[in-house]
């Protein structure tokens, strides 16, 4: 009898652990709207120059239900020939439950002749439930002749916690209007999600790359985009996708794409979804897409 | 101890129960691939990989891609595969790709089309592993190529004059290097356990159509009209009229080849399973190497003249009219080649399962190295004077009045082959199993290496008085040559069976051969078809086994060399 007991117990102990969170941040610490925003613009008439523009954001909140918002905004012209340098990041480590991210750089450059690179990061690592991430990037690049426009995009989540969303996207966007011209378009999102306990963490993620490049005369257009998911627990939602679109006017060009979605999940009634898509026309085209996953659970109950 | 035991199992079945509520996950994954290039080649490349441990989920595998392109030199690859392994019961895998690929409009309508290659090559594979119970598993491929519209020269050329020369001349030349289309499918599944459902299918389409086509035309056409003033004729008068129309098109393309490779694999470990597993191919090779070409030259001279006076018609009056309408049209093929391999292997292990088994195989070549020719002249002279006076036709009244009309045809093809290769392997263990084979292969080769000449000429003459001088000639000629026209048709179904188990085999073969050489002086060298048909049983056990065979061939040629074999075999220890 006293065996049974403590066998009992133990499962109470076990069911206890599998229906609810291992932390606890019911308390409330101060539901708080944190901000943080960098605004760059410059612009050249006709002479040429070099424009670099740095920015980045940082914070570490601890608490409940806040409003984080991390924002970088960059513009810049040079109707002469020079380059242009943008790059913009955003780290944010929250722990707390209810929380609201959101994480986003924009960054648009003109240029007439020469070079332009666009680098965006986001990085959150939020540890608690009910939170709500978003990371975006947007860039957006014209070039003329003998140009070259590269474009990196990026985020990373890491999400620790039950019933979460983690939305990742990145948006390019790169005109090219010259001869000789290049355009490389690399995006890439990074997801773990790891829900508590055996039973409805329920968690979503949604990743998505889009790219778009339109280039004229003879030019090399190069767009890779990823996608990677590593999710851990039940009713997890993953949906993950790549759209790539490389329209040259005259259709001498040589295009590369190349897209890959990713995914490791373990844990029972997950859903996921894996879809490419490109579109492409040029002289030379090559195209390469793969969805990759392994998902994990137990045996069904009889 | 016994309250030990009993906390103990339900100590464990809750956690079982805890542990196991359902898998029940899902996963879709699809790549879609467009692309359109205006020159050298397109790329295409498509992976699905999934592993799924657990019951109750469902994976799904898509593929599809799209490309068109055009070219001097066009090529387009498209590789698509898909990979899943499931682990567990109730799982289901659907595993699709599809693929297409365009070649059309290319070099369209100028009047000197050359191009150098066209390719097309598509790769499909499904491979699925399922170990479980009351699994289903689904692998389709399909591929569909098109080579439409290529290589064509149009050249057209027409002059309607009033004045008396009239001269028209058309020149077409459509000539192409190599057409190959390559299409390989592949599926490979294997399923560990009972009442699992496999089913593999594959279908491959291709086609070219209307390539390296010459077309020339050309129409000369004189109105000629002459009224002299109305006085006396001293000096003479005379009108020389002529229409000439020339038309040549020439077409030459060296090979066309049309490769089919289609497989499916299933292994299926278990009872009660099903296995079904099909292989459908399409090949057509039509309008190949074909050239046209059409002369038309009209001559419609008039003279008219009224005289008066002292010396009316002391000059004289001549008129000379002609048409000449020259056509050519020559056509050349090196070779046209199509190959069809289809092949199913199945093997199930248990009791109570069956396997079905077919391929279909389709070839068609028609129209290929066509060449047609026409010319047509037509002359309508028409000389009318009426004269008043003291000496009214003192320096006469001439007419000469002429129609040529030649047309000339060439067309040389070196060899015509389909060969179709089909086989059916079916292995079962255990007892209550049914096999069914089934091969099915048509091959037609209708119209190959035509030549077409046709010539008229025609005259119509209209005059007053002497010396009418009015020849026509008509000189058509068509040829064609064709060295050797080849059919192989192979089929086998081998099924070995271990167990009280049903059979039941059957292959069907037809080969045609069908020669529209009206109007030709034709060359042909040899027409030969082989067909084979093999259908072969072992079995242990006590058993049911039908076997039967059909060939069926239409040539209408002579020198027709046919060799068909036929063998049912049975092995059978009870």
């Amino acid at each position: 009898m006293k065996k049974l007991l403590v066998a009992f117990m133990a499962l109470m102990a076990l069911i206890s652990f599998g229906s609810a969170g291992g932390i606890d941040f019911s308390r409330s610490y101060g539901s708080n709207a944190i901000t943080q925003t960098n605004w760059a613009s410059a612009s050249s008439s006709w002479q040429p120059g070099v424009y670099e523009q740095y920015q980045s954001n940082t914070a570490i909140v601890v608490g409940n239900g806040n409003d984080i918002t991390q924002s970088n905004i960059a513009d810049a012209t040079n109707f002469g020939s020079g380059s242009i340098f943008q790059s913009q990041s955003n780290l944010l480590i929250a722990v707390g439950n209810g929380n609201d991210v959101n994480q986003q750089n924009w960054a648009d450059a003109l240029n007439f002749g020469g070079r332009i690179r666009q680098v965006q990061e986001n990085l959150a690592v939020i540890v608690g439930s009910k939170n709500d991430v978003l990371q975006a990037n947007r860039a957006s690049a014209v070039a003329g002749r003998f140009a070259s426009i590269t474009q990196d995009q990026s985020n990373l989540g890491v999400v620790i916690g039950n019933e979460n969303d983690l939305f990742q996207s990145n948006d390019a966007d790169a005109d090219a209007f010259g001869p000789g011209d290049k355009i490389d378009q690399s995006q890439t999102n990074l997801a773990v999600e790891i829900g508590e306990g055996r039973r409805n963490s329920r968690n979503h993620v949604s990743q998505h790359n889009n790219a778009y490049a339109d280039a004229f005369a003879v030019s090399t257009v190069n767009q890779v985009e990823k996608n990677l998911a590593v999710v851990v627990g039940s009713h997890e939602v993953v949906h993950q996708s790549n759209w790539q679109d490389a329209d040259l006017s005259d259709g001498f060009a040589h295009i590369n794409q190349n897209a890959v979605n990713s995914i490791v999940a373990i844990g029972r009634h997950d859903s996921s979804t894996q879809s490419n898509d490109q579109d492409a026309y040029g002289v030379i085209v090559d195209q390469t897409a793969s969805n990759l996953a392994v998902m994990v659970s137990g045996s069904q109950q009889p | 101890m016994k309250m030990k035991i009993a906390a103990t199992v339900v100590l464990f079945l809750l956690m079982l129960i805890s542990s196991a509520s359902a898998g029940g996950n899902h996963l879709s994954q699809s790549n879609s691939q467009n692309a359109f290039s205006p020159g050298v080649f397109v790329s295409q490349d498509a992976t699905n990989m999934g592993i799924i441990v657990g019951d109750g989920n469902t994976l799904n595998q898509k593929n599809e891609q799209d490309a068109d392109a055009s070219g001097t030199m066009s090529a387009i690859f498209q590789d698509a595969s898909n990979f899943g392994i499931q682990v567990g019961n109730g799982n289901k895998l659907f595993q699709t790709n599809k693929a297409d690929a365009d070649i059309r409009n290319l070099f369209w309508g100028s009047a000197t089309a050359m191009l150098s290659q066209v390719l097309i090559e598509q790769t499909q594979a499904n491979l699925g592993i399922q170990v479980g119970d009351h699994n289903n598993l689904f692998q389709r491929n399909d591929a569909d190529a098109e080579v439409e519209n290529v290589a064509i020269a149009n050249a057209f050329d027409s002059l309607d004059s009033q004045s008396e020369l009239s001269t028209a001349t058309a020149t077409a030349i459509a000539t192409l290097r190599n057409v190959k289309i390559s299409q390989n499918q592949e599926n490979f599944a294997v399923q560990v356990g009972d009442r699992n459902n496999l089913l593999q299918n594959n279908d491959a389409d291709a086609e070219v159509e209307n390539v390296a086509v010459a077309n020339a035309g050309a129409f000369a056409s004189n109105d000629a009209t002459q009224t002299p003033p109305t006085f006396s004729n001293v000096g003479g008068i005379a009108q020389d009229a002529s229409s000439d129309a020339t038309a040549s098109a020439a077409a030459g393309l060296s090979h066309v080849a049309i490769e089919q490779n289609q497989a499916n694999l299933g292994v299926q470990v278990g009872d009660r399973n099903s296995l079904s597993q099909s292989n459908d191919a399409d090949a057509e090779v039509e309008n190949v190497a074909v050239a046209n070409a059409g002369a038309f030259a009209s001559n419609d001279a008039k003279l008219d003249q009224t005289a008066s006076g002292f010396a009316s018609n002391l000059g004289g009056i001549a008129q000379d009219a002609s048409s000449d309408a020259t056509a050519s049209a020559v056509a050349g093929l090196s070779h046209v080649a199509i190959e069809q391999n289809q092949a199913n292997l199945g093997v199930q292990v248990g009791d109570r399962n069956s396997l079905f088994q077919s391929n279909d195989a389709d070839a068609e070549v028609e129209n290929v190295a066509v060449a047609n020719a026409g010319a047509f002249a037509s002359n309508d002279a028409d000389l009318t004077q009426t004269a008043y006076g003291f000496a009214r036709n003192i320096g006469g009244i001439a007419q000469g009045a002429s129609s040529d009309a030649t047309a000339n045809a060439r067309s040389t093809l070196r060899r015509v082959e389909i060969v179709q290769d089909q086989t059916n392997l079916g292995a079962q263990v255990g007892d209550r199993n049914s096999l069914f084979q089934s091969n099915d292969a048509d091959a037609e080769v209708e119209n190959a290496a035509v030549a077409n000449a046709g010539a008229i000429a025609s005259t119509n003459d209209h005059v007053s008085a002497v010396d009418i001088l009015d020849p026509k000639v008509d000189i058509e000629s068509g040829f064609a040559t064709l060295n050797e026209i080849a059919i192989k048709q192979c089929q086998k179904n081998l099924a070995v069976q271990v167990g009280h188990n049903f059979a039941a085999q059957n292959n069907y073969a037809d080969g045609q051969v069908e020669q529209d050489l009206a109007n030709t002086a034709a060359n042909l060298h040899r027409i030969s078809i082989e067909q084979t048909e093999v259908n072969a049983v072992v079995q242990v056990g006590s058993s049911a086994v039908f076997q039967n065979g059909g060939q069926i061939d239409h040539p209408n040629q002579s020198n027709t060399h046919i060799k068909r074999t036929q063998s049912n075999t049975l092995v059978e220890v009870n």
